[in-house]
């Protein structure tokens, strides 16, 4: 039968019981898992906002222009070089990019810009920036114009069809001063670079800041973010020796990931004081179920069942109890997390402003990585193991004349 | 030939302690096969010790049990456990059927324990539950089911394994008296028609009265032990 059947029966004797049991593992299942879901989502996007749509995951940059971020420190642009880049496993393509600051003037209004050239055809392959040109139209190969970002647009009071006055310090000291259409307005996910950001076509910028040929990066545009770590060594192998420097996204982005990374630790920790939570309330419910059964299992100890078997049989009820808690919350959790993976929370007011100044979009994005799921399975898994280690001492250990009396 | 034999049997409570409890105090007894015996005296006698110290439920302090045989507190908790299982049938005052199986489930389950097959488990169920008189509550649960009727259930078990004896402490204690009468009846007729052994702890005169050996314990010590012919 038995150990099923008794197992099986023995939860439902007391359903209340079972049921707020199984309640309170769904509800942990439920929690831990739309909160892992809220988080990593979020984080994707704004790895997806701030790296596939800016710095891509992988960077090649001259030595001295990573360290020190000037000008004079730019790259020949090499077709060989992306080409053999390119034909790595899992690259879609090597882009080339030349970016600067600039002094950008509307009217009497004189902003900080950060220009940046790009091969329109090949970067829209990775940041689909053309889908978000929310006004006008995106760039041709050597458009002589520029995309403006919303935010900058807003604050200058820019408009399709205006001309600015873009100014800087070009490519080994010349000056770099001239007027640029504008071609359309562009919505950038970051927002810290929507109140910054210029696009041009980079046959323009190279000649804006007089650098022909020349490049401050090649961005290594790769399939998935899961692939870095096989293409970053073989990027660092073929650039071995020169000048170039292969940096991974997190290297370019430390503060983001430090944000992450800090986000996440505090994240698990709420988690982990959930879960403490829960696993004393499963182990009160295993305590009283021990306590109340005290006699019945001095019963059948006296009867003849060998105490491993007994406890077997309470072992089996805890896997079921967890069965029930973890395949209720996973129904729900499921769905909660389909829904919100289709329609992220769009967050409004004075909490937008705040993620805003943080760089964050103000978007409650959710993950539905199978990981997440199996994680908070996982851990809860782990905790009714360690909950009924209790019963099983009790068992193994109590004197039966004892029970008997009880 | 006796079948269980107790040599200077003394169970102590608070042995180092300034007032050490003579449970059971040098008891010196033999049970023969077939026999229909009562430990009687008042509460706190010792009988329930004694009928523990018997089944290998509690340990003594010193003394020998000896059954069929077997030196009972030489055996280690694990072989004590099915030697129990397999040689000594238990009926208790408050009958102790496990609540979450029918009748008859409960009746299996120590010839499951024993590893017996489905068929036989099932033919030996109806049939201890035919001779007990319940086998129309077969299926259904002891919470659904009288004292009386479940502590007839509770016999059935008891018999289930095919015990050399059976112990019964108390087993009309929590009865009405026609309960009483039918359980007692039943035990009689086990005990005559297939010579099963049944050893009560009792202080109720009507089971008193049926038994056919009756053993006096006061202060732990036997202080009588006469056959009474029927």
């Amino acid at each position: 039968m038995e150990i099923i059947k008794l197992a099986w029966r023995n939860i439902w004797r007391n359903k209340r019981r079972t049921l707020i049991t199984a309640s309170s593992i769904m509800f942990a299942i439920i929690f831990g898992v739309s909160m892992r879901s809220v988080q990593l989502g979020t984080y994707d996007r704004m790895i997806d906002s701030a790296v596939r749509q800016y710095s891509g995951f992988i960077q090649l940059q001259d030595t001295a222009y990573w360290k020190e971020k000037t000008i004079d420190d730019l790259m020949p642009d090499s077709l060989a070089l992306r080409k053999r880049i390119a034909q790595i496993d899992g690259v879609v393509n090597v882009l080339p990019r030349l970016e600067s600051f600039a002094l950008i003037s509307s009217g009497n209004k004189t902003k900080g810009a950060m220009l940046q050239g790009i091969n329109p055809q090949l970067d829209n392959q990775m940041t689909q920036i053309a889908n978000k040109v929310v006004k006008g139209k995106f760039l041709s190969q050597d458009d002589d114009g520029l995309l403006v970002s919303q935010g900058l647009a807003a604050y200058l009071n820019i408009n399709v069809g205006d001309t600015i006055v873009l100014l800087s310090q070009g490519y080994h000291g010349v000056t770099a001063a001239d007027v640029f259409p504008v071609r359309g307005i562009v919505k950038i996910p970051n927002p810290k670079l929507d109140r910054i950001l210029l696009i041009a076509s980079l046959p323009k910028t190279q000649d804006f800041y007089g650098a022909t040929g020349m490049l401050t990066s090649m961005v290594v545009n790769i399939k998935e973010r899961s692939l870095l770590h096989q293409i970053l060594p073989q990027v660092k192998k073929i650039v071995k020796g020169s000048n170039l420097t292969a940096l991974s996204w997190t290297e370019m982005n430390a503060e983001l990931k430090q944000q992450i990374d800090a986000d996440n630790g505090s994240g698990q920790i709420m988690l982990g004081i959930l879960y403490i939570v829960v696993f004393f309330g499963i182990l009160g419910t295993i305590i009283m179920m021990t306590a109340e059964r005290r006699k019945e299992f001095g019963v059948m100890v006296a009867l003849g069942m060998q105490k491993w078997y007994l406890s077997l049989i309470v072992f089996v009820e805890t896997i079921f109890l967890a069965f029930l808690g973890v395949a209720l919350g996973a129904l729900v959790s499921f769905g909660i997390v389909s829904y919100f993976y289709n329609s992220p929370i769009h967050i409004g007011g004075e909490m937008a402003d705040i993620y805003e100044q943080f760089g964050i979009e103000p978007i409650l994005a959710f993950s539905h990585d199978i990981s997440i799921f199996l994680n908070q399975f996982l851990i809860v898994f782990i905790l009714l193991l360690i909950a009924v280690i209790y019963p099983l001492v009790k068992i193994l250990t109590f004197n039966l004349i004892d029970a008997l009396r009880a | 030939m006796s079948i269980i034999e107790i040599k200077n049997l003394e169970k102590i409570y608070n042995e180092n302690t300034d007032i050490p409890v003579h449970a059971v105090n040098n008891v010196n007894l033999s049970f023969e096969k077939g026999e229909f015996a009562a430990i009687v005296g008042p509460s706190g006698c010792g009988k329930t010790t004694l009928l523990n110290l018997i089944g290998g439920l509690d340990s003594p302090t010193s003394g020998m049990i000896s059954i069929d045989g077997v030196d009972i507190n030489t055996l280690s908790q694990s072989k004590l456990t099915n030697f129990r299982m397999d040689n000594i049938g238990f009926v208790f005052q408050a009958y102790n059927l496990i609540p979450v199986l029918t009748a008859k489930e409960n009746v299996e389950f120590i010839m499951h324990l024993q590893g017996a097959s489905k068929k036989d488990r099932d033919k030996r169920a109806e049939e201890l539950l035919q001779a007990v008189g319940i086998d129309d509550k077969a299926n259904v649960r002891p919470g659904k089911l009288s004292g009386g009727q479940q502590q007839r259930v509770a016999v059935a078990r008891a018999l289930a394994s095919k015990p050399k004896f059976i112990l019964a402490d108390e087993p009309t204690a929590n009865l009405d008296s026609k309960s009483t009468e039918t359980l007692l009846s039943i035990m009689e007729r086990l005990n005559k028609e297939e010579n099963i052994t049944f050893i009560f702890s009792t202080h109720d005169q009507r089971v008193v009265n049926k038994a056919h050996r009756l053993i006096k314990l006061e202060d732990g010590k036997v202080i009588g032990d006469e056959r009474v012919i029927k």
